[in-house]
């Protein structure tokens, strides 16, 4: 019985050196298709803003590419700490709510929101108005809290919630603003309406950022590290003119 | 790890949430079973018949929305028509903007679908005798049907159809994958807000639970009462 403890004691012990040794790869978790930050090529390989700047980030550390994990939103934290990934990088806005489950590091791009509809919307008039949003995103907060006389319409993924958009099931949809120039392109009789949302703070956050476990100290260190040379060598800007007519960096 | 769960848990939102998300899939499979159930009775009288150009219909519908996942079923009917050219304009778009309908037309046609087999199936059980005996007092095929056959045969197709009624109930979960803020859609936005998988679907599953038995225990005085002289003494 001794003998069974006190091997169990050194294989936890070994478990936990393994882990704690420097990182040879890193999982990310990341919910695709989230144009233009993460989305699949006609080839099927992911691609986007968030995969590439994300692998650059990786190969700082660790000198090859993240391994991607594919998660749905709504489930991408309780992921994280059942350890399928050891990072988040899936344009996860920082904000305090969050920031009890998981570590931040520093924020690497911010984007406002904004209201995208076909017919003339106005978000100040939005009672009885069906506007889509994705369950439990900032997004949902805000509409929750200021539009509540609207009928607010959650979706699981922003797809499903832009078929619907276009095929009138909503009057808007309120969502990151690249994400919706992104998914409905420009020949797309959907615009977007009123000017970007980035008030208040408290909701919007200070910024995206990548999210670990909070005992994973090591690893947001290493990361915020990278990120701010990936910033500094030029190669940041070089990804994100690839994606964006804007400055998004942060 | 306890303190979302006490935050959970002493806000009144919590509960009310739940509340709506309960009162949506009760109704939502109350009035399933309700149109499902009387489609079903016709149906299954057809699915009975001997003419071949009555029952292989029947037997068609069967066939597919029993052959194919509900979750298959409800995408089709809420993606699937938003995409035809122009209903828009029509009047069938007043019906198919909200999800409800949507949504109940493919628990409808499903529960539907498994109803006129088990009603079938009863309806094919009803001993020989009776029949002839009916026959021998000249009862025609109408009369038949109402006094003997469907009688009888809705008693025994009680239990068969009792387990229906609790899968209706189970099924009834996907809604919420097509924005109906339904019991599990309560559990997804816990789980979502507070990031707690356990709080979130725990207490909806008690709940789901609570109205299983409810199910249960109705359908268990039914049977004592429609189904006592087939019991063991």
């Amino acid at each position: 019985m001794k003998k069974t403890l006190v091997a169990i004691a050194g294989a936890l012990a070994l478990t936990s050196a393994v882990e704690a040794k420097d990182w040879d790869t890193i999982r990310a978790g990341v919910d695709a298709p989230y144009p233009p930050f993460e989305y699949k090529a006609p080839d099927g390989t992911l691609t986007g803003f968030e995969i590439e700047l994300g692998n650059e980030v990786c190969k700082e550390i660790t000198g090859k590419e993240c391994e991607w994990v594919i998660q749905a939103w709504d489930g991408i934290i309780p992921g994280l700490l059942a350890r399928k990934y050891d990072m988040i990088f899936s344009s996860m806005s920082i904000n305090e709510e969050r920031q009890k489950r998981v570590l931040f590091s520093d924020p690497y791009y911010t984007t406002p929101s904004a209201f995208f509809s076909a017919n003339a919307f106005d978000p100040a008039d939005a009672d009885g108005k069906r506007i889509g949003v994705q369950r439990a995103t900032i997004q949902d907060t805000y509409v929750t809290e200021f539009l509540d006389d609207a009928e607010i319409v959650r979706y699981t993924t922003a797809d499903d919630m832009v078929v619907d958009l276009q095929g009138g099931r909503l009057d808007a949809m309120f969502v990151d603003a690249p994400v919706g120039l992104e998914m409905l392109g420009e020949d797309s009789d959907i615009v977007q309406v009123g000017d970007f949302v980035k008030e208040p703070v408290r909701i919007f956050g200070e910024g995206v950022g990548a999210a670990f476990r909070k005992r994973d100290k090591d690893l947001e260190e290493a990361v915020s590290a990278a990120l701010e040379k990936v910033k500094a060598s030029g190669k940041y800007d070089e990804i994100m003119n690839r994606y964006f007519d804007f400055d998004i960096k942060l | 790890m306890f303190e979302s769960t006490i935050d959970i848990f002493t806000n009144p939102d919590t509960y009310e949430l739940y509340w709506d998300g309960a009162v949506v899939t009760v109704q939502m499979v109350f009035l399933s079973l309700l149109i499902g159930g009387a489609l079903a009775v016709p149906l299954a009288i057809m699915r009975t018949s001997k003419n071949k150009l009555i029952n292989y219909p029947v037997w068609v519908f069967t066939y597919i929305f029993r052959g194919t996942p509900l979750l298959v079923q409800l995408y089709l009917i809420y993606y699937g028509v938003a995409l035809i050219e122009g209903i828009q304009q029509t009047f069938w778009w007043a019906i198919f903007k909200e999800a409800f309908y949507p949504c109940l037309i493919a628990f409808v046609l499903n529960t539907a679908a498994y109803t006129t087999e088990i009603f079938r199936g009863a309806i094919e059980a009803t001993p020989r005798g009776e029949i002839e005996a009916a026959k021998a007092y000249g009862m025609s095929w109408g009369k038949r049907m109402k006094r003997i056959i469907l009688p009888s045969a809705f008693r025994r197709a009680i239990p068969a159809y009792s387990n229906e009624v609790v899968f209706m109930l189970h099924a009834s979960a996907i809604a919420s994958t097509v924005t109906i803020a339904d019991l599990l859609n309560a559990g997804r936005m816990i789980y979502a807000r507070y990031y707690a998988p356990f709080d979130g679907f725990i207490f909806a599953a008690l709940v789901y639970l609570c109205l299983t038995f409810g199910i249960l225990a109705v359908f268990k005085q039914i049977e004592k009462r429609m189904l006592g002289h087939l019991q063991p003494r």
